[in-house]
């Protein structure tokens, strides 16, 4: 089905890019997420590249976050009409940018993990080693190695949203 | 895998840890019944725009109807009684009119008014029986004699009688 196509091709991408925009709030983007597929099946067309596709796709994703801050903050009309000018101004990120911007992010908080840790998820994500294997190989059990993996993954987004957070778009 | 697929592939996971369950099938299920609904709602637009279009084809196609049915000639115009009667005229040719014209004067006849004009007048007189008839020749000898089944002559006595006679 077109729409399954498009959605497994794309909800990773767009949840990432809606990450950065909202400067790691991930209840937000998930909320703008939702909103912004709506969008998609409510105002799909045909496109002849794929790029412009993606760039339709951040329009959408940044109107409907527009939406949604107006609809929070409606109590502050002027004050919201100030902020959301400059976030959404500044929040105009490509794809490339905001992509680029997290795995910045992650590398660098991947490079201040611990050396067990970081060899870990070497194993599991560049060497593809499956959790049998890397379990066999620590004398440990997959259960065990699947529970560091997680711990591991959930410091490791901390990590990155809390730095989104505290950056500004450039 | 390129390191940099590898790269995308954790930040996904990462991303994606501590999320809320079910999440991302959640809403794909919604946005799909969204669409179904979108299409399903386009559907009926579109076959409510083609019925529309074909119940005003048969309004207009009934109301021009009869008058397609009076263009055509013959059943129509004798099933229609008019209160009129068409006559139709034409003008007569040249060898078909008479004319007149007055005579010129030496072509004038006069009569002379020398004429007696006789007038008759009809009746004054009616049928009389046998028995009347012999009334009225009482005076004078005569007999009535039957010559057939409808015809009688009668002979007087007298010859001289037979050339009339004055009735008292």
């Amino acid at each position: 089905m077109a729409y399954r196509t498009f959605y497994d091709g794309y909800f990773d991408r767009l949840l990432r890019y809606l990450l950065v925009v909202t400067g790691g709030d991930e209840e937000s983007a998930r909320e703008v997420l939702q909103l912004t597929l709506v969008r998609v099946v409510r105002h799909v067309k045909t496109f002849d590249a794929e790029e412009k596709f993606w760039s339709w796709l951040t329009v959408l994703a940044r109107s409907a976050l527009a939406d949604e801050r107006r609809k929070r903050r409606r109590y502050f009309a002027f004050l919201e009409k100030f902020t959301l000018h400059t976030d959404v101004e500044g929040a105009v990120w490509n794809d490339g940018e905001g992509d680029e911007k997290l795995r910045a992010l992650l590398e660098r908080n991947l490079k201040s993990l611990p050396p067990d840790e970081q060899k870990l998820v070497g194993q599991k994500y560049f060497a593809r080693q499956s959790v049998r294997e890397i379990a066999d190989e620590q004398q440990t059990t997959e259960k065990a190695v699947e529970s560091k993996l997680s711990r591991i993954r959930r410091r490791l987004k901390d990590a990155v949203l809390a730095e989104l957070k505290n950056e500004r778009p450039q | 895998m390129s390191d940099r697929n590898n790269k995308e592939n954790l930040l996904n996971e990462v991303l994606a840890e501590a999320s809320p369950a079910g999440f991302r099938e959640a809403l794909l299920g919604e946005t799909l019944r969204l669409a179904r609904r979108r299409r399903h709602f386009r559907q009926t637009r579109q076959t409510i725009g083609v019925l529309g279009v074909f119940i005003l084809l048969a309004i207009l196609g009934w109301q021009y109807w009869p008058q397609a049915i009076a263009v055509s000639p013959p059943v129509a115009k004798m099933a229609v009684p008019t209160p009129y009667k068409l006559v139709r005229t034409e003008p007569l040719p040249d060898n078909d009119i008479v004319t007149t014209r007055s005579f010129l004067e030496n072509q004038l006849v006069a009569s002379s008014a020398n004429v007696v004009q006789v007038e008759t007048s009809g009746g004054g007189y009616r049928q009389i029986n046998d028995a009347q008839l012999l009334a009225l020749v009482a005076q004078r000898p005569a007999v009535l004699i039957r010559t057939g089944p409808h015809s009688e002559e009668l002979v007087f006595a007298n010859p001289e009688d037979k050339k009339g006679f004055p009735l008292n």
